[in-house]
């Protein structure tokens, strides 16, 4: 079931041959570590590109965007099975 | 008339990505894999179930199904909506990793392509090291397999087919899911189609199939053994020339035929109304209205004008109007078209509606070609510009009309099926 939480989200990522991906977010006081990328996509919001990431923790698939305008992460949707 | 299955060699390869949708949801979402998951368009008991996952397939759950039959099946069932723009972008991933072997590629559907190998540098470099043609297609096909798992996703996996032409190749790609490979070749169409029943074959269902048996042809291998002329004479047209063809691995006809997007014939948009309103509600002028600039925005930005506008409609009592009207000057505003629907709508029986569709054809790719001095058209060129550059820079979200305001239901994104409507 997905829950669409579109909050601001603080991202911590790293960086290995041209690749980068999220590793930590924090959000509402608490710390998440991503185990695994699930998908990363793309998409438009009008002229801006979003990059778009399924990131899953122990727990749940968090989906995050990335505003390549503004620089800034969204955590657009939690999925728990 | 060629009697003989075609001598081409088999350098089509049709690409097939299994339970789509579905898998790419599991492929985002890795909890979910290994669990029976659909992707329906609307999550209530009602809602059309549009891809099945692998592991709901083996529930007997498939497309075109009911959430509630489904859920009935397996109470556990994990259901999601669509999210078109990651198939959109796993379908350009596809096609760019199915470029890197041939510039030849057509896509079928958002998730069937055709890629054409001959004279391309991978295979001649293959058969150059003494591989035959099969053996150079099969090894190409199975790193295209790798290839996907490493680059686009580890869960998604692509059933392909290996043939002489795509008809062929698209029946090899359906012989084995998930993850098939297999070919179809002179040596084993007769060992292929011994084991498909008629509807088997792509094209074929209950009204071919019927006319096929009129003339004593039960199955696919009796059709293969059968003269041009009698198919000919039971499909009563070029068609039945066409199926035989098909069947001995020519490319004929325009099913499987590379084509451009400037070959578009028409555009149009669909939309089923959550309320069954009538055809001169407010709500149903709502949803035309959107469903109008919609699709006058793509056949802008395609940089075509019309000058033939149809609309229609099914209803709840599953009858079905339409009405079309052409006209002697071009047109492309949104404003113009949605006048002409508005008009055509005026015709339509007074009953609720099911699904309400608008489209245009007759199609010029000469938009802003027409020099005017007419102060009327300069400012709706100038508009409509304006209008398409804030949608292009805002979204299409950015602006909309009055008409549209509060309205009760939003037209949401949908992948239409066939090519061209990606």
């Amino acid at each position: 079931m997905a829950e669409q939480i579109k909050e601001p989200v603080f991202i911590v990522t790293s960086k290995t041959s041209r690749k980068m991906l999220p590793q930590f977010m924090e959000w509402r006081g608490r710390t998440y570590q991503f185990i695994h990328l699930g998908l990363h996509h793309t998409t438009f919001d009008g002229d801006i590109l979003i990059h778009i990431f399924s990131m899953v923790t122990k727990e749940a698939n968090f989906q995050i965007s990335l505003n390549t305008k503004t620089l800034l992460w969204t955590l657009e949707a939690i999925e728990t099975v | 008339m060629t009697q003989e299955f075609t001598s081409h060699p088999p350098t089509t390869m049709y690409i097939d990505i299994n339970s789509c949708f579905a898998t790419i949801e599991q492929q985002a979402n890795p909890l979910l894999r290994g669990k029976p998951v659909v992707v329906a368009a609307y999550r209530t008991g009602n809602g059309c179930i549009l891809a099945a996952s692998v592991e709901a397939k083996q529930y007997g759950m498939k497309t075109g199904m009911r959430v509630y039959e489904a859920k009935h099946i397996c109470s556990s069932l994990v259901v999601l909506l669509p999210d078109p723009e990651k198939y959109r972008y796993i379908n350009e991933r596809l096609f760019t990793l199915l470029q890197s072997y041939s510039q030849r590629v057509q896509i079928q559907s958002i998730d069937e392509m055709i890629v054409h190998m001959d004279e391309t540098p991978e295979f001649t470099k293959n058969i150059l090291s003494g591989r035959s043609a099969v053996e150079s297609m099969v090894k190409i096909a199975k790193e295209i397999k790798e290839r996907i798992r490493e680059e686009i996703g580890v869960w998604i996996t692509v059933s392909i087919g290996i043939a002489p032409n795509a008809f062929l190749a698209k029946t090899a790609s359906n012989l084995k899911k998930p993850d098939g490979l297999e070919t179809i070749t002179e040596s084993n169409i007769e060992q292929v189609l011994m084991s498909l029943t008629l509807t088997d074959l792509c094209g074929i269902k209950k009204g071919n199939a019927a006319r096929l048996l009129a003339h004593g042809i039960s199955t696919p291998l009796a059709m293969y053994g059968t003269s041009s002329d009698t198919l000919q004479h039971a499909f009563g047209s070029i068609i039945g020339r066409y199926w035989w063809l098909w069947l001995h691995g020519w490319e004929v006809g325009s099913v499987y035929a590379e084509k451009s997007h400037v070959e578009n014939k028409s555009f149009s948009q669909s939309c089923s109304l959550t309320r069954h309103t009538l055809p001169k509600d407010h709500a149903t002028i709502q949803v035309v209205y959107q469903l109008v600039a919609k699709m006058a925005a793509r056949f802008r930005g395609d940089g075509f004008v019309a000058y033939g506008v149809i609309a229609g409609a099914s209803f709840t009592d599953r009858t079905f109007w339409q009405k079309h009207t052409k006209m002697t000057t071009p047109f492309y505003a949104t404003e113009d078209i949605f006048f002409l629907t508005q008009s055509l709508f005026q015709h339509a029986p007074v009953k609720p509606i099911h699904t309400v569709f608008v489209g245009v054809y007759d199609l010029k790719a000469n938009l802003y070609a027409q020099l005017t001095c007419d102060e009327v058209e300069l400012k709706k060129i100038a508009r409509t510009q304006a209008i398409d550059r804030i949608y292009a820079r805002f979204g299409q979200d950015a602006i909309t009309t009055a008409v549209t305001l509060e309205a009760s239901q939003k037209i949401v994104d949908r992948i239409a099926f066939g090519k061209n409507s990606l």
